[in-house]
């Protein structure tokens, strides 16, 4: 499979995985949006950078804990 | 299997055709134009890859852009399908290179095409074991109706049509009426009659009516020439005149063009009939070394029933799918089809008729123009041009009919008055309905010697 194929994949799998987190209320639609937006210009990121964007839309990244659970 | 079964039954390999060109879809989008020419939702068999290749179209016409992203978001917040997480990563599995395109897209529509003919032969199964039509006749012509739509694949008239490609093809006709690259239907050469009708359309039936002698058949005559000179196919049925009769009308109004310096006709038609010099031969192995080349093709059967017309007009589109116009010359000599007309009036039976031809332009996508005879009505008038009314006696032409027009000559009923009349020569063509244009009258001038008509540049409205 190709790096951009996989890029696409992994993507889209953090994306689902945002979508469920709003499917179980700890997200909102609109978070969702920015997320949305976040993914699509991924490239225009560093790996700290694209952490920090993501942890400023929602507060927390996958593999941190969400701030209401602490 | 039911006859709405067969537009459901996956051919080998479809599947994985559909996951390719969607693959490629989001990779290159690119290509999406190439998708929106030759892709139609209907030729996806799979309804999730269905769903997924709406939503795509609908992305791209949108937005100008697609991704999985933007693809997921779509589908997850339109709840178009209950899993897309699955169904597009299963997509990302696909060998995808821009290359393959095409060849899948071709895949698809081939299977589309067999399974339109699937549903066609089971159509006909079911028609025959119903016994729904009266006779062999009947059963032949469905038949052939049938398959000659599911083999007609580019004319998919049955499916629902998207009022944005609609849309899309009235612009580009304005455009290029604008720019005066094209006539809006199929230009007949004669220009005030192409100016009151903007060509001929496809699919109209055309009534070219008048009473006897008033240069019909000329004149639609005259029409296939003018079109076939273009390259155009036309297609004519004489139940009338035989092939040579009508051969030899063609080389007559060809010969109209040869004349000495003083403006004598260099083959009157009376020597064309008779005999001709060494050199009036020359000049007419030249007319007919031009004709060779035009593309018309002519039944001159008679007794035809309008099944029969539209089997054989079904055969000659689908050997020549460029065919531009049909001539039926006439209404009046073609023949009932047998079975279910015991009980109708004459009226009734030629209404029939021409909601037959109606359909075959339809169907064939071509303008078809039918003469017809007037009831002796006209005779009793003292203003003889038809009128409306005067169709009224055969069926419900006038109401099928998409475009009805007369041809009348006052100097016919009126020869002693020509000169005084200002009638001399002169043919009024009278646009007594147009569906989709107005109505008035063509002037143009008849040639008896050599049953052609000219154009008049003047034109009353």
């Amino acid at each position: 499979m190709s790096l951009w194929l996989e890029t696409e994949k992994l993507k889209l799998m953090l994306l689902s995985a945002y979508a469920r987190l709003v499917d179980e209320g700890q997200l909102s639609e609109a978070q969702l949006d920015q997320i949305t937006d976040l993914l699509e210009d991924m490239h225009k990121y560093s790996q700290e950078d694209f952490s920090d964007k993501l942890r400023e839309i929602c507060g927390f990244i996958p593999g941190e804990e969400p701030p209401h659970a602490i | 299997m039911s006859m709405t079964a067969s537009l459901q039954v996956e051919l080998p390999q479809e599947y994985e055709t559909e996951q390719l060109i969607l693959g490629i879809l989001i990779k290159h989008p690119q290509k999406m134009d190439t998708a929106l020419d030759k892709l139609r939702e209907y030729h996806f068999i799979n309804p999730t890859n269905k769903t997924i290749f709406k939503a795509l179209l609908d992305l791209y016409t949108k937005q100008g852009k697609v991704s999985y992203v933007r693809l997921y978001d779509k589908l997850r917040r339109e709840k178009l399908l209950a899993d897309p997480e699955s169904a597009l990563l299963s997509l990302t599995e696909s060998v995808v290179t821009g290359r393959e395109l095409e060849p899948c897209i071709e895949l698809l529509r081939e299977g589309y095409a067999k399974r339109r003919i699937l549903k066609a032969t089971e159509e006909i199964e079911q028609m025959i074991l119903r016994e729904e039509e009266e006779t062999p006749e009947k059963y032949q012509a469905r038949a052939q109706e049938l398959i000659f739509a599911a083999t007609n694949v580019e004319n998919s008239a049955d499916e629902p049509k998207e009022l944005l490609d609609i849309l899309s093809r009235c612009y580009t006709n304005l455009v290029q009426r604008k720019d005066g690259k094209v006539p809006y239907g199929l230009s007949v050469r004669f220009p005030s009659i192409d100016m009151l009708t903007t060509g001929f359309k496809k699919k109209d039936l055309i009534i070219l009516a008048g009473r006897p002698s008033m240069g019909k058949t000329s004149l639609a005559l005259n029409f296939a020439v003018n079109v076939a000179k273009r390259q155009i196919p036309v297609l004519i049925f004489s139940l009338e005149m035989d092939d040579e009769q009508i051969g030899d009308r063609f080389v007559l109004g060809e010969l109209f063009r040869y004349r000495d310096r003083d403006g004598n006709f260099l083959i009157p038609s009376s020597e064309y009939a008779t005999k001709l010099s060494d050199e009036q031969l020359k000049i007419t192995e030249k007319v007919y070394s031009e004709l060779y080349q035009l593309p018309i093709q002519i039944v001159d059967q008679r007794g035809l029933t309008s099944l029969d017309i539209r089997a054989k007009a079904r055969k000659v589109k689908a050997t020549c799918p460029n065919l531009g116009l049909v001539v039926i010359d006439y209404l009046q000599l073609i023949r009932p089809a047998d079975g279910d007309n015991k009980n109708k009036s004459w009226a009734l039976q030629v209404g029939d008729i021409v909601r037959e031809l109606r359909d075959l332009a339809g169907e064939i996508d071509v303008p078809v123009v039918l003469l017809s005879q007037l009831n002796r009505g006209v005779e009793s008038r003292e203003n003889k041009r038809p009128m409306m009314s005067d169709l009224r006696d055969s069926g419900n032409i006038e109401e099928f009919a998409d475009v009805v027009m007369f041809v009348y000559r006052d100097d016919y009923y009126y020869p002693d008055q020509a000169e005084e009349r200002g009638t001399r020569g002169k043919a009024e063509v009278i646009f007594a309905k147009q569906r989709k244009g107005a109505t008035g009258t063509a002037l143009l001038r008849f040639i008896p010697e050599f049953t052609l008509f000219v154009d008049e540049t003047d034109r009353e409205d």
